[in-house]
């Protein structure tokens, strides 16, 4: 008898931009046509005032992807459940077309680093992702969204490949991934692997969302140029690469163009998100050409 | 082998003291260098978070200093949660006590200033109690009347005038302080009427006044309070300036101002 | 009740009476004159910024090991400065303590 399995992703297949607060006027003013906002969760866990203001007028009128920063999901002391309770009050409230968090920790013992950390691609970590992954999915009551990390580093403890760890991940949680390409690019590089034998051999038909972002080549080591995930410019020419394969590989995808700092003006937002609407959905470029 | 958990401890230690070597479990023959990725990342995305809470402290004490302090800061006060609105409290008092800061005493004071922006910024929201609320009242019963303060407001009381040190950061660069005499303290109430926190300088009886009204004084009581110390005290003129800041929600449901008329007192 | 407390019962119900039966002259002037009702509020310079926010991503600036208990505050204060004594004499035993307890985080 065949299971109907939730869809992970209630995105529209269209370009999206991360919403921030400097560009809230403008978007009131210009209703640009935007295929959706993501947000991170962690800046709308206040009791009210302007933010929720914001997010609901957002909401009101786009599709809306929430993207947790800070819910440790490989954290071995287990996740914190009053935040937990803090981010399901928010899913509840908004009600956005897709959850996402990352393969990644970042609180022990009660302190929060404020950063994504790695975590070894085992058994052990494994096990403990997957029970978090669980416990947030029946908590707020819906599939989420897992991303790839950056990395950069490698751990003697791991003893399998991200892409294996993440499969295995899917098919024990029904949860979909997040596919940043950013995030692929750069863990390639400052490893040394494949990017497109990375993507090949994810499971290409969970993927709810892709990512798209900047980043810097930090050469002040010539024997070790390292790529580190800035979000603070424009996406480079590899990742637009890296990008069109991904589709290839996977299909059309609800993709973000991620721009965390060092913001720029709304219209060189939006010229990377059109860039990628015209990748996403050839045949009707029209439309971004109007937007 | 290491376990998650012992590769989480090394890392948190390796990250709250750089002279802390990276987890055992790190590969590679620049693995310090890799891991300084991490290490930076935590110190710069924190330092830049109380850079954006505390924009008026930062241009009173210059760059250097700043990034300094909060550079000891995040490393005496970790944060313990995720929500960056709720990081940084103690930074005013962490600020003054560094012996650099011995000239500036009220620094703490602005930097309090600033957190109860924050505070207030993120408040619950709730209607603001209106003037033409307070003017549909019967006049005869308004010195029984207990207000609810709204819950964005906040006041600050300082022996410095950080509320005008405050306003001279908010101004253009390039433009000359205004005067300030250093010997005056202030009583500085934080609103927010609309969306965004406004910050108000009150006369001492104001504040005073409003201090009372915040504590579920009655209008009268409040009033009589400030007619003992000062025989000129004129309450309408008080009662009005903090209702127009924005400072309540709602005329208290309670009217009773007399216990002795209360009938349900609990055995 | 006293007659000095009728009286002053009296005063405090007047001058309330007096001043809520003006609120409506009251707010057209503070409309004409917001900047002046908003005390210390300058014109476009008082709108909360977004404020401190989180990151997904990493950071291409470098954090210096700075030494906060060297170094000397150089901004604006110099334009509001207090009296060395004075500032010592107001300090708060309880800031000095916290002071030596810092010292365990000096490099070195």
């Amino acid at each position: 008898m065949p299971v109907t399995t939730p869809p992970i992703t209630r995105l529209p297949q269209r370009a999206g931009v991360c919403f921030k607060h400097q560009h809230y006027d403008g978007i009131v003013q210009d209703q640009p046509d935007v295929g959706w906002f993501e947000v991170h969760a962690e800046n709308y866990l206040g009791a009210g005032g302007k933010p929720f203001q914001m997010l609901s007028w957002i909401r009101e009128r786009y599709a809306l992807s929430i993207h947790g920063v800070g819910l440790s999901i490989g954290s071995h002391n287990g996740l914190d459940a009053n935040h937990l309770a803090r981010v399901a009050a928010l899913v509840e409230r908004f009600e956005p077309h897709s959850f996402s968090e990352h393969l990644a920790w970042s609180t022990h013992d009660n302190r929060f680093y404020s950063d994504l950390l790695p975590v070894p691609y085992n058994r052990e970590t494994e096990d403990t992702v997957c029970a978090h992954i669980n416990q947030v999915q029946d908590t707020l009551k819906r599939p989420m969204l897992l991303e790839n990390p950056s990395n950069y580093l490698s751990l003697n403890t791991s003893t399998l490949s991200e892409a294996e760890l993440l499969n295995n991940i899917v098919r024990r949680t029904g949860c979909g991934l997040l596919l940043d390409v950013n995030n692929v690019y750069i863990s390639a590089r400052n490893i040394g692997y494949s990017a497109e034998d990375y993507i090949r051999s994810l499971p290409t038909d969970r993927i709810g969302e892709m990512h798209l972002a900047g980043h810097l080549v930090d050469d002040a080591d010539p024997a070790d140029p390292l790529l580190i995930d800035t979000h603070d410019r424009a996406v480079c020419d590899d990742v637009w690469a890296l990008y069109a394969f991904a589709l290839e590989t996977c299909g059309a995808t609800p993709t973000l163009i991620e721009w965390d700092s060092n913001l720029p003006e709304w219209a060189e937002l939006a010229a990377d998100m059109q860039r990628a609407e015209s990748l996403l959905n050839p045949s009707e470029t029209v439309r971004c050409a109007n937007a | 082998m290491p376990t998650l958990e012992r590769f989480q401890q090394q890392t948190s230690d390796a990250l709250l003291d750089s002279a802390t070597a990276c987890p055992e479990a790190v590969s590679g023959d620049k693995r310090e260098r890799r891991f300084d990725v991490y290490r930076n990342n935590r110190a710069v995305s924190l330092i830049e978070n109380l850079q954006a809470l505390y924009p008026a402290v930062a241009r009173l004490v210059g760059q250097e200093f700043f990034t300094a302090a909060a550079r000891a800061y995040i490393d005496a006060h970790p944060p313990t949660g995720p929500v960056m609105a709720e990081f940084g409290e103690a930074f005013g008092d962490f600020i003054a006590a560094l012996s650099g800061a011995k000239s500036i005493p009220y620094i703490r004071d602005v930097a309090r200033i600033e957190w109860c922006r924050n505070a207030a910024y993120n408040a619950s929201d709730a209607p603001v109690l209106s003037l033409e609320a307070l003017a549909s009242v019967p006049p005869d019963t308004l010195p029984e009347l207990r207000l609810d303060p709204h819950p964005a407001l906040h006041t600050v009381t300082s022996r410095w005038p950080s509320g005008s040190i405050w306003a001279a950061t908010q101004r253009p660069a390039g433009t000359d302080a205004p005067a300030v005499d250093m010997r005056t303290g202030e009583q500085i109430a934080i609103t927010r009427p609309a969306w965004d926190a406004d910050v108000h300088i009150l006369t001492q009886q104001s504040a005073q006044f409003l201090h009372a009204l915040t504590q579920g004084s009655t209008i009268g009581d409040a009033a009589a309070s400030q007619l003992d110390l000062d025989p000129a005290f004129d309450a309408g003129p008080h009662l009005v300036h903090v209702l127009s800041l924005g400072a309540f929600t709602a005329i208290a449901q309670t009217l009773t101002a007399d216990p002795t008329a209360t009938p349900q007192v609990s055995p | 009740m006293s007659t000095k407390n009728l009286n002053r019962s009296a005063i405090i119900a007047g001058s309330l009476a007096l001043a809520v039966s003006q609120i409506a002259v009251i707010q057209t002037a503070a409309a004409a004159s917001k900047e002046k009702c908003y005390g210390v509020s300058l014109a476009g310079q008082n709108d909360c910024a977004a404020g401190p926010g989180t990151t997904c991503a990493g950071t291409s600036k470098v954090d210096y090991q700075g030494n906060a208990w060297t170094l000397v505050p150089a901004g604006d204060c110099e334009k509001f400065g207090v009296a060395e004594t004075m500032a010592q004499f107001e300090l708060p035993g309880d800031r000095v303590g916290s002071l030596e307890a810092l010292d365990r985080d000096l490099p070195g």
